[in-house]
């Protein structure tokens, strides 16, 4: 700021500046008119001394005239009457030119003695003074002695003074002899003597008019100055007024400018949406806050509240902690603001408001700290809040959503890659499975053994499911089982349990279901497409491309050879759906056979002849009896060998018409058979049965007891088997249809599983 | 302890830098993507000690440093170069996952963090801000 550049402080000056040139011109003017006044005093003194003069005059010219009839010296009388001659001359001619002496001899100009007036009355005494002077001419000119040579005067014989000199002229009455010349003067003195009584009363009052005169023009200033003295009185206290004015109206000028300044940061503040208050360096909260923090932090008082106290109850510990290190940090001079943006803890941090209803409401809130500097130091920080909550939620949404897009993509790809049959065989692994965790779920259960059984049980069909989507690589049915096995995990770690503990599982299970059904859908999907390739290709080329689908499909993608075979092949769908399902089987069997070293030959007779609206349970039930008749059924080749048998065990499946009635369903193997004291002990393990009980069983009961859920011989649990899954869920699918399961086995030799189903018309009416 | 840091600048009037991270991929990739003039890579560490033993022998202007590394971390790093040369310039390269540990290095005299991974740009930008940012302050 230079020195001249006044600012808002200009007006001050001038008017400053303005009421001091003025004081100095009326100082100046007032010692001017002062100066007038002494002029005057000086003047009216000249004049009454000039008044006197005439009569001194006339004393002088009386002196001589005594002296002459005394007969004494005259020369000093005449000097004195040319001395106050003179003075008075001068002063005559001082006053022609307007001007008197002082006291000290200095010359004074009076402009009184300057007007007409004053000029016509000099002009008057000057006149008179003319005549005076010529009668005054021959005395003053007169020198020597007046007196006859023979009396001289007889010069000092009175040393004793006035008295000894009167005494003589006394006692020489006329006896002074005169000389010519002395009687000349004599005359001369008689003349003036005349003259100056006739006139001396003429002088004296011109003397007193021009003193009057310069009196009144005394006044005249006198009252000029007063004048003077009054405006400039009047001037100042005008300047006075006029800055005080000023000072007032830039005042008010100021505070509205800061009020209406006011009004507008608090409209600012009332309005915004953003919370918005400053931190001092104690961490409290600055007293100029946005409304918008009542609604985001459901509180009024912010008065005397430090922001650790404005968080603590909202966030965790660990953040608040984090939060305060965070805002001491930004305190330091250390640490650039904006390269520590990114680790602001409070940057879309959780927090929780009690909810009144009895809970706790989450919202997200996102802070933003920016430094706030006056002259150069840290003051305070500028704190604003937001409430992003629905941002939140909306890109989590996106994200879930995103996400789930993806997981179908993978899903999709993980699908193509998949052999169809595994992932038939899956999709029909994990349908029983989850069927039989429903069943678990549905069955009753008071006490906390049971409830820890049907734990159990679940948890081994939901662990299968998931190693088997892991295995196949279908990630999204994994982690669905995996949070599956975590809330039982959950539910085994409690201490108590009861049957609404349960309740999350239905929901868990639920989801499941739905997602294998999304994987069967992208599944159908994907058939459908297929037919929709080879309806489109059904001349030249296109055949073959179609028929290459059809062999992935089938899941022939390594015959390539026979491929050009097909397209002749006759009733397509019918053959189609029954190669499927043998082929399935066939799979299925080798699989499990060389998983648990086995060897087994399946032949299967009659599935063409499955009706449309039995495919679906004739393969569920089929590929469960195949698979448990493979684990349990069929012994190693050693065993075997043993048992002198073939090291290939024999698997058959035949599916036949029973006349009008309905079908049969015939799945038997020429394994170990049914070991019923296995079963038995099994299923006390198992809880199914008291030791008391499995004792009174007779080799028909036995055997009913494997159709009972949760129940497995298997000692281990495994893909295929051990869960204990499989024979229940054949009793919940013949039962649906309304059918009959037959069961007959001899130990060492064989087992068969006889399954009468009514045919699909009768099942309806039933 | 600083008895032998020579602490002349360079003679190009360039400010030195040291990198100082575990990985020989990220050490390579900022002395790669340097965008920076007035910047000039004096020396790279891939520990805390070996960053530590350099910046006595020719302590750097600017250092940027990762947290997790072996034989000596990023924060008792940091703590040891702000004590041999008070005005160091620290930038703090290192993954989002602790927010917790990246302010305990900023509390020891860092000046800023990058997140893992990074641009070149983001890296250039936070490079230009930290010698921009010690500009003001003095």
């Amino acid at each position: 700021m230079g020195i001249l550049d006044l600012g808002r402080y200009k007006g001050i000056v001038w008017a400053i500046t303005g009421f001091l040139v003025a004081f100095i011109a009326i100082l100046a003017l007032n010692h001017g008119i002062a100066g007038l006044f002494a002029d005057d005093v000086a003047g009216v003194k000249f004049l009454s001394q000039m008044r006197t003069q005439p009569a001194e005059i006339q004393a002088n010219a009386r002196t001589i005239t005594e002296r002459l009839q005394a007969g004494e010296k005259v020369d000093d009388a005449i000097e004195a009457l040319r001395s106050s001659a003179t003075a008075y001359d001068h002063a005559f001619i001082g006053l022609a030119g307007g001007m008197v002496s002082d006291n000290s001899g200095a010359t004074i100009g009076v402009s009184a003695l300057n007007d007409a007036e004053a000029k016509a009355m000099l002009a008057d005494g000057e006149k008179v003074w003319k005549e005076y002077k010529a009668k005054l001419d021959p005395i003053l000119r007169f020198s020597g002695s007046p007196y006859a040579a023979e009396a001289p005067a007889p010069a000092a014989p009175a040393p004793t003074g006035k008295n000894a000199a009167a005494a003589p002229a006394a006692e020489k009455p006329a006896g002074v002899q005169l000389s010519p010349r002395g009687r000349r003067l004599q005359t001369a003195l008689v003349e003036l003597n005349t003259f100056a009584a006739a006139s001396q009363a003429q002088l004296s009052q011109i003397s007193t008019k021009l003193a009057g005169q310069v009196e009144e023009s005394s006044k005249g200033n006198a009252a000029l100055l007063r004048g003077v003295q009054i405006g400039g009185l009047l001037a100042a206290l005008a300047l006075l007024g006029a800055l005080f004015f000023y000072f007032a109206r830039n005042l008010r000028k100021e505070e509205m400018v800061s009020s209406r300044a006011r009004k507008e940061t608090a409209d600012i503040l009332r309005t915004v949406n953003e919370g918005l208050f400053l931190l001092d360096k104690d961490l409290k909260l600055g007293s100029e806050r946005s409304m918008a923090l009542n609604t985001i932090f459901r509180k009024e008082d912010f008065m005397n509240l430090t922001f650790d106290s404005l968080l603590k109850d909202i966030v965790p510990e660990k953040t608040l902690k984090t939060a305060m290190d965070y805002v001491a940090l930004l305190w330091g001079e250390r640490v650039n603001e904006k390269l520590v943006k990114t680790i602001n803890p409070l940057n879309e941090v959780e927090v929780h408001f009690d909810n009144p209803a009895g809970g706790f409401d989450t919202h997200y809130l996102e802070f933003d700290f920016n430094r706030v500097k006056s002259d150069g130091s840290l003051s305070h920080l500028l704190v604003t809040v937001n409430d992003v909550t629905k941002r939140v939620m909306l890109s989590r949404e996106l994200q879930e959503s995103q996400e789930k897009a993806q997981a179908q993509l993978d899903l999709l790809l993980r699908i193509l890659h998949v052999e169809p049959d595994s992932l038939t065989g899956f999709l029909t692994d994990a349908d029983v499975s989850l069927k039989m965790v429903n069943s678990i779920l549905k069955e009753p259960a008071r006490e906390e053994t049971a409830f820890r059984a049907k734990i159990d049980g679940i948890y081994r069909q939901v662990h299968a499911v998931k190693g088997e989507a892991a295995a196949l690589g279908l990630k999204t049915v994994e982690q669905r089982a995996h949070a599956f096995e975590e809330s039982l995990s959950d539910l085994k770690g409690r201490p108590t349990l009861s049957g609404s503990d349960f309740l999350p599982l239905v929901v868990k299970l639920d989801d499941l279901f739905n997602h294998l059904a999304q994987v069967r859908e992208m599944l159908g999907r994907l058939v459908d497409l297929h037919h929709a390739i080879a309806a489109r290709r059904t001349s030249g080329g296109g055949q073959v491309e179609a028929a290459k689908v059809d062999q992935w499909l089938a899941g022939k993608h390594d015959q390539t050879m026979q491929m050009k075979a097909l397209p002749t092949q006759q009733p397509q769908q019918e053959a189609e759906a029954a190669v499927g399902l043998e082929r399935t089987l066939e799979d299925l069997a080798a699989r499990v056979a060389s998983s648990h070293s086995k060897q087994v030959s399946l032949k299967c007779t009659g599935l063409t002849e499955v009706p449309e609206s039995y495919k679906r349970a004739v393969k569920d039930i089929t590929i469960q009896l195949v698979r448990n008749a493979v684990v349990h059924g069929i012994e190693t080749p050693d065993q075997r060998v043993k048992a002198q048998k073939s090291e290939t065990g024999f698997l058959g499946v035949e599916f036949t018409q029973r006349g009008e009635e309905g079908f049969e369903l015939v799945v038997q193997d020429d394994g170990r058979g049914l070991q019923l004291d296995r079963i038995k002990e099994v299923a006390v393990e198992r809880g199914l049965i008291t030791p008391a009980q499995a004792a009174l069983l007779d080799p028909r009961q036995t055997m009913a007891l494997i159709f009972r859920p949760g129940f497995s011989t298997a000692d281990r649990v495994t893909t295929d088997a051990g869960r204990g899954a499989g024979m229940d869920l054949v009793r919940i699918l013949v039962a649906e249809l309304g059918g009959r399961v037959g069961l007959a086995s001899a130990g060492g030799r064989f087992s068969k599983f006889k399954i009468w189903l009514p045919s699909p018309s009768r099942a309806v009416a039933a | 302890m600083a008895a032998n840091a020579k602490a002349e600048p360079l003679t190009n009037g360039k400010l030195k830098l040291m990198i100082c991270d575990d990985s020989n991929i990220i050490r390579r990739k900022i002395e790669r993507e340097l965008k920076i003039d007035r910047l000039q890579v004096i020396a790279t560490a891939a520990n805390g000690k070996l960053a530590v033993e350099a910046f006595r022998k020719e302590p750097a202007d600017v250092v940027t440093m990762d947290i997790t590394m072996p034989e000596m971390d990023g924060i008792e790093c940091v703590e040891n170069l702000v004590k041999i040369k008070p005005d160091v310039l620290i930038l703090i390269i290192s993954a989002l996952s602790d927010k917790a540990t990246a302010i305990e290095a900023l509390k020891k005299g860092a000046n800023g963090f990058l997140c893992k991974p990074f641009t070149d740009r983001q890296l250039t930008e936070a490079l230009e801000e930290l010698l921009r940012g010690a500009g003001n302050d003095d």
